[in-house]
């Protein structure tokens, strides 16, 4: 039974953060277009952050000067009303209230800004990770699970956002209440702060550390989202193998593995974080009870003696009983920034691990790049001459190792127009071959030429253009035939998409569906047959008109009567465009200009089908098999 | 179709309203960015470019559907308590514990100043304390008092006693600190522990409820928007299950125990607060109204473009074949514009609970504290309520406790956007698991079973008999559109052993058959027997377990190669594994990769072919063994020389056993025992190769390549 480790390494953690620092400026960027929004919500949140101070002076000054002398005020013949207790009543109870009504006209609009600043911040990182994945070359995708790709573009994103957003929110407010806070308990009684700024940097860098020694854990959570992720995936896409084998429980159990792996390590990351946000209401806790012991004994030290080494801590003054109710409301704003930013913290925790897995993709070197030559008189990179393709000592390997080609050396001129078959066992490479004209990979050693230029002096539109590839392992995408369709050719009429249905054979099904060209294609087109799926995949090439098309074994699951007919309307229809054909079965290629046998990646055999039949004893047998019928 | 438009234009109003309410639209970058380490910087498509694509991409099937709003759902996920209930009533213990203590700490900190540091203070300066007592002392609770009298204030070092009784008193403090801190820590653990498994066991429960659900449901429903369910609708619970139940309890029972103590202080000041607060509590909830349906809406759009990226980039060779990379681009943008002007609007419309609240509260502090003054002065002026006296001190402690009262409101308005999304996410949830499943266990008659010696048998509780694997198809019809049909009057019948070959076009219906023999469909009308019994009598997974099926798109699980072949039969050992994959002619390639047996390979793993990937299906067929089999289009991408070579290990395999085998290829099927030939849904002519040949019919024109097979 497989057992996947969830780990992360010293090496992994080097890497990371040298990714990090490569992708900082990326981050500016997605920041940048934003930078309006973000003066104004500063400036909106430092008013934010004055009038929540103000409060609690305001409603201390509403009971010491208010309600504290009103008693003083209450006696017979006096007129309450216009005392300076009631006064102070009608003056601070007025501010509070029209600073309250204010204050929620500033932070809704406040509000409303930073979820735009964070959404849009994530919208664009995400819109570029999608762009980034999509500039992957074939050997890239191999590299990155589509599962984990899925959990990069919503469930790390959000991460992200979450801490974008707390930070908008919370990151320059609260340091801004710490630090008036800071000010008003020094300028109070600076010994006090002498004493409270050390537990709060201590309680600080401990929630720091903790959060600093969680982030792999938080990295490994991801990978455990991962997990979930590609057992769902697997399980919906292999669904009927699923139920055909019975093997839900054992999917079950196996999704139960990952979701065992998932929990143990969210229950890991949040428990250290639960710990360390104990850790700081205890000091927050601790530092108020110290601020009250020792703002006591201030108080009785000045009030006895005004000579006191006391009233040195104190600017010089006595220290009163409403300092001290002040310096713990301080002491209490001071615990409620502490806590928001604790909160930051932990967001930032996941953030940044999010933030070094989305890294890993946009780091990630595209090993094919484009740097067509420029235009000359007889030469265009964004267009093929014609369909002359020739293979120069071409050698492929999957393994970066030169020792163990998967393909090659093979060396071939094919002039425009010509159709060549290559025959050959599953894994001979046959595919890998034929990758190397339009730069799916590119060659390891030696080069491929068309119509005289190497394949990497040509632009990406030429090469996708002019050249139409019908893959072994083909999809259609969610949408309708028609749409699938107009994947080859914008613009193409209707004429042009039952033109191209008609070479491959698919017109007359697609009419027989009551919608038409308008039918819907569901994911992965399960919703047409095999046989049609391929027709349909191969119209959607012939739309283009390319200069060279290239058939991998895309015909399999059509039977040999609409293959021929498929291969008729291409030789009678698309003259001039150079056809390259994979295939199992002989009579695919037989009638082939050119047929090249492989076996092992290495060339057997080249001829016409007369001449294998003569020279090639591997094409024999293969022809041979074919003519009995299996199972003779 | 009118249904389909309606649903179109309701969304697209829906749509419009949303972008008038996108607020500085003109800070909206549109377009792409500079181009940074090889990155181009790719910013939102603008409303233009979601405007242009809103047509196309209202074509993209939308298998989703609405939640149902339903606070039900809320409370639905507090199943997955259950199991840990005795820990559930632990934490609630705990946490009222840690109220309570903390409640304490707050009542013994407030007479501090009052009792001891002031007098002290006063002591020090030579004042007289008789006026003080009077005033301050003598009419408060009786812990003043108490507190007061610990220190004999005639004395010469009364301000050492009382900064001693403070020392005691802050001890305390800490000590109940330390306590608190301990009941915090273990409720935090402990709730870490619960919610995380409440989550655990929530995933569990979606999949296995998955498991059952019917294959059209697959069919119709994106991937990546099944995946996003279980990860980031799930996520959303995740922080109301591990900080979000406790603070709400907390706040709870804060605010009931506050509103307790207000109404005793006085009513009717507690009156007007909670006037005030029902103000903001109404607004909070006619918010949360219209920002659910705006996280909902974040959810699905999210779980849009979690299936929009799953397929494409499961298929993104095809996307760089044809330089479709822009396009696709281009409506990931539009999916994500309007997951962000969802995601904006849901965030603002809850987080604008947290200011309404807070500053609610402040005004609610600021209006007591002037009324209240007033019916201080009334009352006293006797102008008030009969026999309603207030007095200021009772106003200066009400008006401090209001302040208390802000905190637990403000976390609660701050939870309330946990809650909301947490809703979203509960609705997705259940909406995918309270799809019909396949017809449940219960209700069959017959199950199937392998017995010790390796055979199949039918069993309905009474009688056993051998599954012989006699298939026989009378009048089936079958539509998976209705109104459309696919299979017309099929009749057929198998007889033990026999090796039944399905001919025809694409698309004549041959794969339908085998959807209604493994009842991945049901069939329409008609009846469909095994060995006489109706297989709607049939538990489905057992009946299945006594078929085998070998696709044409064969998918393979993550694990090693043993585990794939084992797929077909969980207890074979290494040994028939590999005998398995010998039969298959497997092993050749098995041997040459890394680790032989022993490789992992990943779901859409690239360095197996095509033909490879059957080669494993065949073999992972061969080691089940079942009494009947199902080839369809098994061996397709398997060149010939290999199929040559395998096909003695498949006649070995289906020896004895019910096959059916759908083919393109003639020569695979030429030596079964009967060939239906298939046409539009019917089958057209039937019978063995040389008789179908004498026939001259279809088949024989097939086989001649005089006829072509659409």
């Amino acid at each position: 039974m497989e057992q996947r480790q969830i780990t992360y390494t010293e090496a992994d953690r080097q890497k990371d953060r040298a990714n990090s620092r490569a992708t900082l400026k990326i981050y500016w960027e997605f920041l940048r277009p934003s930078l309006p929004l973000i003066i104004i919500s500063l400036i909106l949140t430092t008013m934010d952050a004055v009038s929540e101070l103000m409060i609690p002076y305001l409603s201390g000054l509403l009971i010491t000067e208010g309600l504290g002398n009103l008693s003083g005020s209450l006696g017979p013949g006096i007129d309450v009303w216009t005392t300076p207790a009631m006064n102070a009543i009608w003056m601070y109870g007025g501010i509070m209230a029209g600073l309250a009504l204010l204050a929620i006209v500033l932070q809704t609009f406040a509000m409303k800004i930073d979820a735009q600043i964070s959404a849009d911040f994530v919208e664009r990182l995400r819109n570029t990770l999608y762009w980034k994945v999509e500039q992957f070359s074939f050997s890239n995708i191999g590299h990155f699970p589509v599962s984990k790709l899925t959990t990069m573009l919503s469930n790390d994103c959000n991460n992200i956002r979450f801490f974008v957003l707390m930070m908008t929110r919370a990151g320059f407010k609260q340091p801004i209440v710490l630090l008036l806070s800071f000010i008003f308990i020094f300028s109070l009684n600076w010994m006090i702060g002498l004493i409270t700024l050390p537990l709060s940097v201590l309680a600080f860098l401990f929630i720091a550390l903790v959060i600093w020694k969680t982030r792999p854990y938080f990295i490994m959570m991801q990978s455990a989202v991962d997990g979930v992720n590609s057992n769902v995936e697997e399980d919906t896409e292999g669904i009927r193998e699923v139920k055909a084998f019975c093997r839900e429980g054992y999917m079950t159990k196996k999704f139960g593995r990952a979701n065992q792996e998932l929990t143990d390590i969210s229950c890991k990351s949040f428990s250290r974080i639960a710990v360390a946000m104990g850790v700081t209401t205890l000091a927050i806790s601790l530092t108020i009870a110290v601020i009250q012991y020792f703002g006591g004994w201030s108080m009785i030290m000045t009030s006895a003696s005004s000579n006191s080494i006391f009233v040195m801590f104190n600017n010089g003054q006595p220290f009163t009983a409403g300092e001290l109710s002040q310096l713990t409301s301080f002491a209490a704003a001071l615990s409620t920034a502490f806590g928001f930013i604790s909160m930051l913290l932990q967001f930032y925790g996941r953030a940044e691990a999010s933030k070094e897995r989305i890294d890993r993709v946009l780091t990630e070197k595209i090993d094919i790049s484009y740097a067509p030559k420029p235009k000359t008189a007889d030469f265009d990179p964004d267009h093929l001459a014609d369909g002359h393709v020739e293979f120069d000592q071409a050698c492929f390997t999957y393994v970066n190792d030169l020792e163990k080609l998967a393909v090659g050396p093979i060396s071939l001129d094919v002039p425009s127009g010509k159709v060549i078959g290559i025959v050959g066992g599953t894994g001979s490479g046959k595919s890998s071959l034929v990758n190397l004209i339009p730069r799916l990979y590119d060659c390891s050693a030696g080069s491929v030429r068309i119509g005289g230029h190497d394949v990497r002096d040509y632009s990406l539109r030429a090469l996708r253009d002019d050249i139409g590839v019908v893959l072994q392992q083909n999809v259609l995408f969610t949408g309708t035939i028609r749409s699938n369709l107009l994947w080859g050719k914008k613009d193409a009429t209707e004429e042009e998409l039952w033109e191209a249905l008609d070479i491959a054979q698919a017109s007359e099904f697609v009419r027989s569906f009551k919608d038409g060209l308008d039918t819907p294609v569901s994911q992965g087109g399960k919703s047409v047959s095999g046989g049609q799926k391929q027709r349909l995949c191969i119209a959607r090439a012939l739309i283009k008109k390319p200069r060279i098309l290239i058939l991998d074994d895309s015909t399999s699951a059509c039977d040999m009567e609409t293959e021929r007919h498929i291969k008729e309307g291409l030789f009678s229809r698309m003259k001039g465009t150079t056809v390259f054909i994979i295939a199992q079965r002989i009579s695919s290629v037989r009638d082939a200009d050119l047929i090249l046998v492989l076996d092992n990646g290495h060339e057997v055999g080249r001829g016409t089908h007369e001449e294998l039949l003569k020279t090639c004893p591997i094409y024999q047998e293969i022809n041979a098999i074919q003519q009995k019928g299996v199972g003779a | 179709m009118s249904a389909r438009d309606n649903k179109k234009n309701s969304s697209a109003v829906a749509d419009k309203s949303f972008i008038r309410g996108r607020f500085a639209s003109r800070f909206e970058k549109t377009g792409e960015g500079p181009v940074v380490h090889g990155v181009r910087v790719q910013y939102s498509c603008g409303m233009e470019g979601f405007k242009a694509l809103e047509n196309t991409y209202g074509n993209r099937r939308k298998g989703y559907g609405r939640p149902k709003h339903s606070w039900g759902s809320l409370f639905r996920v507090f199943t997955y308590f259950k199991e840990d209930m005795p820990k559930v009533i632990t934490v609630v213990i705990i946490t009222l514990l840690s109220i309570g203590i903390t409640l304490l700490g707050t009542f013994l900190s407030a007479p501090l100043v009052d009792a001891l540091l002031t007098p002290a203070s006063m002591v020090s300066a030579g004042a007289d304390l008789s006026n003080y007592f009077q005033e301050t002392i003598a009419d408060s609770m009786s812990l003043y008092q108490f507190l007061y009298n610990t220190v004999d204030w005639a004395a010469p070092n009364a301000a050492n006693q009382a900064m001693t009784t403070v020392g005691i008193l802050l001890l305390v403090m800490v000590v109940l600190y330390l306590i608190s801190f301990g009941l915090a820590v273990a409720q935090a653990l402990m709730m870490t522990k619960l919610g995380t498994r409440a989550l655990q066991r929530m995933r569990d429960d979606m999949f296995s409820k998955l498991q059952n659900l019917p294959v059209s449901y697959f069919d119709r429903t994106p991937h990546g928007d099944v995946m996003s369910r279980f990860t980031n609708d799930v996520d959303n619970i995740s922080n109301l299950f591990i900080n979000g139940l406790v603070s709400i309890f907390t706040d709870i029972v804060t605010i009931a125990g506050i509103l307790i103590f207000i109404f005793i202080l006085d009513w009717l000041l507690a009156l007007i607060a909670v006037a005030v607060e029902c103000v903001a509590i109404a607004i909070v909830i006619f918010n949360v109204h219209r920002s659910v349906s705006a996280f909902s809406e974040t959810q699905v759009s999210m779980g849009e473009f979690n299936g929009f990226a799953e397929e494409t980039l499961s298929g993104l060779k095809v996307i760089k074949c044809f330089s479709k990379e822009k396009d696709m681009s281009d409506i990931f943008k539009s999916i994500d514009y309007r997951h962000t002007l969802h995601n904006t609007r849901s965030t603002y419309m809850s987080s604008m609970n947290v200011p309404i609240v807070n500053n609610l509260n402040n005004f609610a502090t600021a209006l007591i504290a002037v009324l209240g003054s007033v019916f201080v002065v009334l009352s006293f002026q006797g102008k008030f309520i009969d026999g309603f006296v207030m007095t200021v001190g009772t106003l200066i402690s009400f008006v401090s406790f209001l302040r208390m009262f802000a905190r637990p409101f403000n976390n609660m308005a701050n939870q309330m956007t946990m809650i909301q999304s947490s809703l979203a996410g509960a609705e997705r949830i259940f909406q995918m698991m309270d799809q019909e499943p396949e017809l449940a266990h219960s209700q069959a008659k017959w199950r199937s079973f392998k017995a010790e010696d390796g055979r199949f048998y039918w069993t309905d509780g009474k009688q056993v008999k051998p599954v012989r694997g006699e298939v026989v198809l009378e009048h089936v019809n079958f539509s998976y559109v209705p109104g459309q049909t696919v299979l017309k009057d099929i009749s057929l019948y198998a007889k033990p052993g026999q090796r039944i070959a399905l001919v025809g076009s694409t698309g004549a219906g041959k794969t339908t058959i085998t959807n209604m023999l493994t009842r991945f469909y049901d069939i329409d009308s008609g009846k469909i027997t095994i060995d006489g019994i109706d297989l709607k009598d049939i538990d489905r997974i057992s009946m299945r377990r006594s078929m085998t099926l070998v696709l044409q798109d064969t998918h393979l699980f993550t694990g090693t190669i043993y585990d794939n072949i084992r797929f077909g039969h969980l207890k074979a050992t290494d040994e028939q594994c590999r005998n398995a994959a010998k039969i298959a002619c497997a092993d050749n390639f098995i041997e040459k990769l890394p680790d032989g047996y022993n490789t992992l390979i990943s779901g859409q793993n690239a360095s197996l072919s095509q033909g490879q990937k059957q080669l494993l299906s065949i073999a992972r067929c061969a080691v089940g063994n079942p009494p009947i089999l199902i080839l369809d289009e098994a061996t397709s991408s398997v060149d010939t020389r290999t199929e040559r070579l395998i096909s003695r290990g498949m006649d070995n395999i289906m020896r004895g056993k019910t096959t059916f085998v759908i083919a393109h290829r003639l020569s695979t099927i030429r030596y079964s025992d009967c060939i239906m030939v298939m046409d539009h849904g019917r089958i057209i002519e039937r019978g063995t190769h040389e008789e179908l040949i004498a026939q001259r019919g279809a088949y024989y024109e097939l086989w001649t390549g005089k006829r072509e097979l659409d």
